[in-house]
């Protein structure tokens, strides 16, 4: 008995001292600083925070802007969690991998994408324009509120659509079957019945895109349009990084961060009650097509909205980047490879855009190694989890995802500075991991507390250590788990910026920090081309996990 | 599965050890660790070359760190205190607020451009004026703004892109600029007028000229030499700055060397280099008109036009004042 708990007891042992090393230590170092007045402790500076009138008016606007785009995304990816779950259609796969990519996009891609798309000057407004030949561009969806809501709910959507559909796959149709049988009518049995069924993986996936959207920072920013549209997150970043006042930062931080805490714990509650529902093993409700020719037209439809709807900026970023601004005459545009060729060929070009192979390359091992490191540390936390059932330890886990980037920033300023400077990778492997660990445990700890207590059980029974048990019985049953949370985990730290602009000096260049200076330096197409590429290889990975995902499957 | 879990973890251990270190901080005395802010070391920057040639006239290496934006450079000087490995700051804006006694007096002499001086042992190095910027392609010049007030006119709605104060070093070089112009007392009328014509407030330079060029509005907050650049590099003149009848606000760029360096005869050597024979790089490759005022500028400055009068705040009024116009900036500008 005592082996046992030790196994379970050291399992999540390493990514907790990471997790307290890497992010509390920093996390409390800097938000201590708003209990501190002129070297007294002191509640003055949050209570006079958090009564200043500009400042509620602000934290009233993140709530509202957050509640309003969760809305909107819950409206537009509902329908196609439904598809998913309930219908075999061809392209299911590359549709599923295509909803992902938004999730993944670094934000200042999005933004480059929706303007690119959807600006004045942008291919639609252009579209428009000469069609009707228009001497002003007749669409005005950028730099207003619409546009917030629309980036917002194109970021999230997807996370609607994955967990939605996840449950509704599993979920037994026996009791609509028997609803059905007892004279029920289908609209009827979906609000009585199926979507009460499915309210945890709603309220869960629905509490995460409203923190998501709670900390948003570059979208309200450049599509908003102003300071009238002014977020908690954009006033940490004013407070700490304009006028350096940290102890203000630090006091608006810990209204958000309670705020981000509540909805961590509505989050981890209703996700649990999601998984402790019947579920089928094998998902058999799956139907080949549809009978009814109403509904087909629906689909259609709606994949065909929301494929412009995800495609629409993406392809832009694919067309910007062949798209040269020739130098003479400035309205004149041609295509060109230009951009392509200072990627692959780096020798002939002296711009920024020359390292990108560099960037490439090291973006790759940075995203491969920190990947593995997080789903295994995420394995050890789950069994930690699972048989001590620690809700603290679950909610620290999650923590990174709900503080503001500027704090957990300044955080790991602070780390840096202890850091010789020749671990500087190693310390971007272990923020990447402390960031990526959250959504590695999202992927493993549902499937691994479904596993059927029996099982482990069983297996001890006939003397299997719990660490055999674990490698021989559980590993096996995780292998879809993991393969989930490797590609997940990967595409994540292919796309971090913030934390990698940090720690690293100008020297160290990833995929998304190249991007970020090429959009800087407003080499727009370069910066493109570059996201194109980062597109496509988290398209290939999402496509191909999930091809292996599949098969295991039917298997 | 505990063979390809070994097998795995062994990988990733290699690949640690595959990824080299591009920095290697060695401690001999013929290397100095300059601050700069990211641009200065970015695509355009004048910070490759300068290192380059000053290494190459000296034998003294130079690692230009760049720190983030202006501001973020001092923060991280100011947390790293007595620690810090840097010798030399390129790139503190005359608006930021620091403790001047961090650095140690710089020898050089030069001609100065007219309008600059030392600050506190801080050197100028580069200096220049905000303007409003017009694409001419999209704005003909009879319509062009003259002044400040003449931008709040109807004829520009959603034409312009401001830049956020808060968020950026630029947009609070329009803050000061509108408080010059119009005094304490009105300055916020004209941001409030201007809330039809700004098609966005952008949260730094960078976003804002990135729309401009795209083509999303034909008037940015920038530079009055920001046309050198694309007439240098892109020979194209569309891209017009105008001298407002008002005036425009000054803005200069200083650098300094820090007391803790341990290596102040090569920091002297290298701000002489900066402040002479790298004054053409900088200038080009900053806009920004050079501070030693016997620089020979290229053909392309012709485009910049001057200023016809100059704006700028006393910095120790900016310094008491600075906060409370933030925030009442912020409260106007969200009602």
């Amino acid at each position: 008995m005592k082996k046992k708990d030790l196994f379970y007891k050291i399992s999540s042992l390493p990514a907790m001292v990471i997790l307290i090393l890497l992010f509390l230590i920093p996390l409390t170092g800097t938000l201590s600083k708003a209990f501190i007045v002129e070297g007294h402790f002191s509640f003055q500076q949050i209570i006079a925070c958090l009564l200043d009138s500009y400042n509620l008016r602000v934290m009233a606007f993140t709530v509202k802007q957050a509640f309003l785009s969760t809305l909107l995304s819950l409206i537009i990816g509902f329908p196609g969690a439904y598809l998913l779950a309930k219908f075999n259609f061809r392209g299911k796969k590359a549709f599923r991998s295509l909803c992902t990519i938004p999730f993944i996009l670094p934000s200042i891609l999005v933004v480059l994408g929706f303007v690119i798309f959807y600006g004045n000057n942008g291919f639609l407004n252009n579209l428009l324009m000469s069609i009707f030949h228009l001497s002003n561009p007749p669409l005005k969806i950028l730099y207003s509120f619409t546009a917030v809501l629309l980036a917002h709910s194109f970021y999230n959507f997807p996370i609607i659509i994955n967990f939605v559909s996840n449950q509704w796959e599993l979920l037994s149709d026996h009791p609509e079957k028997a609803a059905a049988t007892l004279g029920s009518k289908p609209i009827k049995t979906f609000f009585k019945i199926t979507l009460p069924r499915l309210m945890p993986s709603i309220i869960s996936s629905c509490s995460l895109i409203f923190l998501y959207c709670f900390t948003s920072f570059a979208i309200i920013l450049v599509l908003g349009g102003g300071p009238k549209f002014t977020t908690i997150e954009v006033e940490i970043y004013n407070l700490a990084k304009r006028r350096m006042d940290i102890g203000g930062a630090a006091s608006l931080s810990i209204f958000s961060l309670i705020v981000s805490m509540l909805l961590l714990i509505i989050y981890l509650h209703f996700q649990k009650k999601a998984t402790n529902q019947e579920v089928l093993l094998r998902p058999s409700n799956i139907k080949k097509t549809t009978s009814s020719k109403l509904k087909k037209i629906l689909i259609i439809f709606y994949i065909v909205l929301l494929l412009f709807f995800i495609l629409a900026p993406i392809i832009s970023i694919f067309a910007r980047s062949f798209i040269t601004a020739s130098s003479r005459a400035d309205q004149i545009k041609s295509f060109t490879f230009n951009s392509y060729k200072e990627i692959f060929l780096p020798n002939q070009s002296v711009r920024i855009i020359s390292s990108s192979t560099q960037a490439i390359i090291n973006s790759l091992i940075l995203a491969f190694v920190s990947s593995i490191t997080s789903t295994i540390l995420a394995l050890g936390l789950c069994i930690g989890i699972k048989h001590k059932s620690s809700f603290f330890t679950e909610l620290l886990v999650m923590l990174p995802m709900a503080v503001s980037s500027v704090i957990i920033g300044l955080g790991y300023l602070i780390i840096g500075r202890y850091f010789n400077s020749n671990f500087f990778f190693f310390l971007i492997v272990l923020a990447h991991t402390v960031i990526i660990l959250p959504f590695a445990i999202k992927s493993l700890l549902p499937i691994y507390r479904s596993i059927p207590s029996s099982l482990t059980n069983a297996s001890q029974l006939f003397g299997y250590s719990p660490f055999r048990t674990f490698f021989n019985v559980e590993l096996p049953l995780l292998k879809n788990a993991i393969i989930t949370s490797l590609s997940f985990s990967f595409s994540l730290s292919l796309g971090e910026m913030n934390a990698t602009l940090i720690l690293s000096n100008s020297k160290f260049v990833t995929i998304p920090t190249l991007i970020y200076r090429m959009i800087n330096s407003y080499y727009f197409q370069g910066a493109c081309a570059l996201g194109s590429l980062l597109i496509i290889i988290c398209f290939i990975l999402f496509y191909f996990s999930q091809a292996i995902g599949r098969t295991n499957l039917a298997k | 599965m505990k063979k390809s879990l070994l097998f795995v973890i062994l990988t990733v251990f290699l690949l640690f050890n595959l990824v080299g270190n591009p920095v290697s901080e060695t401690e001999d005395s013929n290397n100095l660790t300059v601050y700069v802010y990211d641009s200065f070391v970015g695509e355009w920057g004048p910070g490759n070359k300068i290192s380059k040639d000053f290494t190459s006239k000296t034998g003294i290496s130079v690692d230009m760190i760049s720190c983030g934006t202006a501001i973020q450079l001092l923060q991280r000087i100011e947390s790293e205190g007595d620690k810090t490995p840097c010798d030399v700051v390129i790139g503190i804006e005359d608006s930021s607020i620091l403790d001047s006694s961090l650095f140690s007096k710089v020898n050089s002499s030069i001609n100065l451009a007219p309008t600059l001086k030392m600050d506190n042992n801080l050197v100028p190095f580069d200096y220049g004026a905000y303007s409003f910027n017009v694409n001419s392609n999209i704005l003909e010049k009879k319509d062009w703004p003259k002044s400040l007030e003449d931008l709040t006119d109807s004829r520009f709605e959603n034409k312009v892109i401001l830049i956020d104060p808060r968020t950026s070093s630029t947009g609070q070089g329009l803050l000061l600029w509108t408080i010059s112009a119009f005094g304490e007392e009105h300055y916020l009328d004209w941001w409030k007028m201007m809330k039809d014509n700004a098609l966005t407030i952008a949260d730094g330079w960078s976003s804002a000229y990135g729309l401009y060029t795209e083509g999303e509005a034909p008037i940015v907050l920038s530079f009055t030499t920001s046309p050198v650049y694309h007439a240098m590099y892109e020979d194209s003149t569309s891209y017009c700055s105008i001298p407002f009848t008002d005036g425009n606000y000054k803005l200069t760029e200083y650098g300094g060397i820090l007391k803790t360096s341990k290596k102040q005869d090569q920091a002297q050597q290298f701000m002489s280099f900066i402040l002479n024979e790298a004054q053409v790089d900088i200038a080009t490759a900053n806009s920004m008109l050079p501070a030693n005022a016997d620089t020979i500028l290229p053909e392309a400055f012709n485009y910049a036009d001057r200023p016809v009068k100059l704006f700028q705040l006393d910095k120790k009024y900016i310094e008491e004042n600075l906060d409370k116009w933030l925030k009442d900036w912020a409260l106007a500008m969200t009602e």
